[in-house]
């Protein structure tokens, strides 16, 4: 019922991850696969959750454990929030520890 | 004249016929018109009616049914047709039931034979036997549906094992019963029989005659060994052997005992019961092949026991853990009424991330805490243990909450758990009418105040999340509650419960809880709980807490006091 799918692209050193559908603790393990398979290769990443159209605190939370853990190995790292990820964001004080990339949605 | 007579052709015919088909893969006999006596059968006759009928002799007493369940009258035996009539019969399927209980499938064939004046002398039947065709057929939806029953209903495995029991009857044995062995008892589970009266039977002979688990033969035997018994037939030595009480060994004879299996329910080397699978008024033998059916059945079953046991034992386990997780009861607290509601995500089969606590602190004040702990399961439970135990001492010397949070952001980063947690921690002081409440907030959602005139309030400031950052934005926020007003404070399970693409929210939780804060704390957090249970029909992803504080009215807080 949960279906969370991922599509990552690569240039110049940047990957891009889109993910589209819910993320939360069904969907959290492979999310987190996903993200750290891209960052092999890569020294810039870019996390798109404008196509998520569920997204909870454990969904979030990982996505910034992810960041965090990154950008601790010279990794930048970037979010592309929704309205509902951003508000979330800001709840969990996150929004001031992961750089935000304000795109339109 | 050289013709020859009617009996001369039949005898020649019949010396004809047993040269050429005596041995042929089917049943052939001919039967003579008017004394209707069978002259000749091959060889392959004679052994499917001796098998069947159980006698040398002329069967009696048998009977005849349609694929479709039409009992057979005697004149319509496609023989008799071909003998009476001059018919030719066809491939006719018939189920045969003797006397003696036998059970058997034939297909059947028969034609006239007439002499040379077309005078109808006598007729050729073949036969074909299907019995174990038909069985193989049946053994084989036999274990589609076992195999159904065995997976579907894994938690009450007794259940399970009565269903069993009853689907093997009549296909498989005219008994089935199913025991277990539980400390060092057998206990039956399971019995079935086509007949219900003899299944009161079987209960009283199982109370007048419990059975042994030191037993020499039978369920106690294979039991002990793990090894399978076949008694392809019971003689009544057997039963002479199986018990010394005169009553006892009459049942069982009445009873018309024919053939049994006892298999081991066994699974991971362990013996957990045993089948048993009788054959009584079918009087069918049992062979090999169904000692190796009844074996891989009982292996199934015995996993699946096994299976619901882990289960059983896993939640078990996960709702101790909980426990130790969530206080029993919620301290009681001058001057206000705390009502709680925990609800875990799942049916308990795995330990949840939500928290809450409350307890007393110096000169009238107290705490009290809420949280959510990332992921579940042992790991999750380990750092709940943590944040209730580090929020608790620290709350003895900061008297700020913001600080007493920040200290547990300290203690959850330093630790090995790996995980993070939102939390909101907040102390209540006595005030001159009422409260004063300091809340602090980390990653969590806020709480809420449904004031005594109905507005509602947010109570705390939106602060960063613990145990993934070492410098956190955590700020203490005070404010006074008068009494009449109540708080509430929850977990995300509440807000992001979904029915499909629609999500519970905070308008829908303010609107609920300003209609419930009048009721007292415990009835209040039951309705907001009730009504999130009651917004989607599928189950909880996310394990739900719910808090409410309320603030006494002065004449009652001193009635409390």
């Amino acid at each position: 019922m949960n279906k969370l799918e991922t599509a990552t692209t690569t240039s110049a050193g940047r990957a891009t991850v889109v993910l589209t559908g819910t993320l939360d603790i069904s969907t959290i393990d492979q999310a987190l696969h996903e993200l750290t398979e891209a960052t092999a290769g890569a020294s810039a990443l870019v996390i798109d959750l404008r196509k998520i159209d569920f997204i909870d605190s454990s969904g979030l939370g990982v996505i910034a454990q992810t960041a965090q853990q990154a950008s601790e190995t010279g990794f930048t790292v970037s979010v592309v929030p929704n309205e509902q990820a951003r508000r979330l964001m800001e709840i969990t004080g996150i929004a001031s520890h992961v750089h935000i990339e304000n795109r339109d949605a | 004249m050289n013709q020859p007579t009617d009996s001369a052709l039949l005898r020649e015919v019949r010396h004809w016929l047993a040269l050429a088909v005596v041995d042929l893969g089917f049943g052939v006999a001919v039967a003579e018109a008017g004394s209707e006596r069978i002259l000749f059968a091959n060889r392959y006759a004679k052994q499917v009616w001796q098998r069947l009928a159980q006698s040398d002799g002329v069967a009696e007493g048998y009977r005849g049914f349609a694929r479709d369940g039409r009992p057979y009258s005697p004149e319509e035996w496609p023989l008799r047709r071909a003998l009476r009539l001059g018919e030719t019969v066809s491939h006719e399927e018939i189920s045969v039931e003797f006397a003696s209980g036998t059970k058997g499938v034939l297909a059947l064939s028969a034609g006239p034979i007439r002499n040379d004046h077309d005078e109808l002398v006598g007729a050729v039947v073949t036969m074909y036997d299907l019995t174990d065709h038909r069985r193989a057929e049946e053994t084989l939806a036999f274990m589609a549906e076992a195999s159904a029953v065995l997976t579907e209903s894994e938690r009450d495995y007794e259940h399970m094992l009565r269903r069993l029991a009853h689907l093997a009857v009549p296909r498989l044995a005219d008994w089935c019963a199913i025991d277990l062995w539980e400390n060092g008892m057998i206990r039956n589970v399971g019995v079935a029989h086509v007949d219900p009266a003899k299944i009161e039977l079987a209960h009283e002979l199982q109370k007048r005659f419990p059975p042994d688990p030191d037993g020499p033969r039978g369920v106690a035997n294979v039991l002990r060994t793990g090894r399978s018994e076949l008694t392809p037939e019971i003689p009544d030595a057997l039963i002479d052997e199986a018990t010394p009480d005169p009553d006892v060994r009459q049942i069982l004879r009445d009873l018309g005992l024919h053939s049994a299996i006892v298999a081991p329910l066994s699974a991971h080397g362990e013996t957990l019961g045993a089948l048993t699978l009788i054959s009584a008024e079918q009087r069918r033998t049992y062979t090999a092949d169904d000692l190796m059916l009844a074996e891989d059945l009982g292996h199934r079953a015995a996993l699946s026991i096994s299976n619901a046991r882990l289960f059983r034992e896993q939640i078990e386990i996960n709702s101790a853990l909980q426990q130790s997780l969530i206080p029993d009861t919620l301290p009681s607290l001058d001057g206000v009424e705390v009502g709680a509601v925990y609800m875990p995500a799942g049916e308990g089969s795995h330990v949840g991330g939500d928290f809450y606590d409350a307890w007393k602190l110096e000169n009238g004040a107290f705490g009290v805490a809420i949280g959510d702990v990332q992921g579940k399961g042992p790991r999750a439970a380990a750092l709940t243990s943590l944040a209730r135990h580090t929020m608790r001492a620290a709350a003895l010397h900061a008297p700020s909450p913001a600080d007493v949070l920040r200290l547990l952001n300290d203690a959850a980063i330093r630790s090995d758990f790996k995980q993070f947690c939102t939390a909101i921690y907040l102390t209540l002081t006595p005030a001159a009418d009422g409260f004063t409440t300091t809340v602090a907030v980390a990653g969590h959602m806020p709480g809420m105040i449904r004031r005594a005139n109905g507005t509602i309030d947010r109570a705390g400031r939106p602060g960063t999340l613990l145990g993934m950052y070492e410098d956190v934005e955590i700020t203490d926020h005070t404010l006074h509650l008068d009494p009449g007003d109540a708080l509430l404070l929850f977990t995300d399970g509440v807000t992001e419960r979904r029915d499909g693409a629609r999500q519970f929210g905070e308008g829908r939780l303010r609107a609920i809880f300003s209609a419930a804060a009048d009721q007292e704390a415990d009835a209040a957090a039951r309705s907001v709980a009730d009504a999130v249970g009651a917004f989607s029909s599928s189950p909880a992803q996310d394990d739900i807490a719910i808090l409410v504080i309320r603030i006494l009215e002065t004449d009652r807080a001193e009635r409390v006091a």
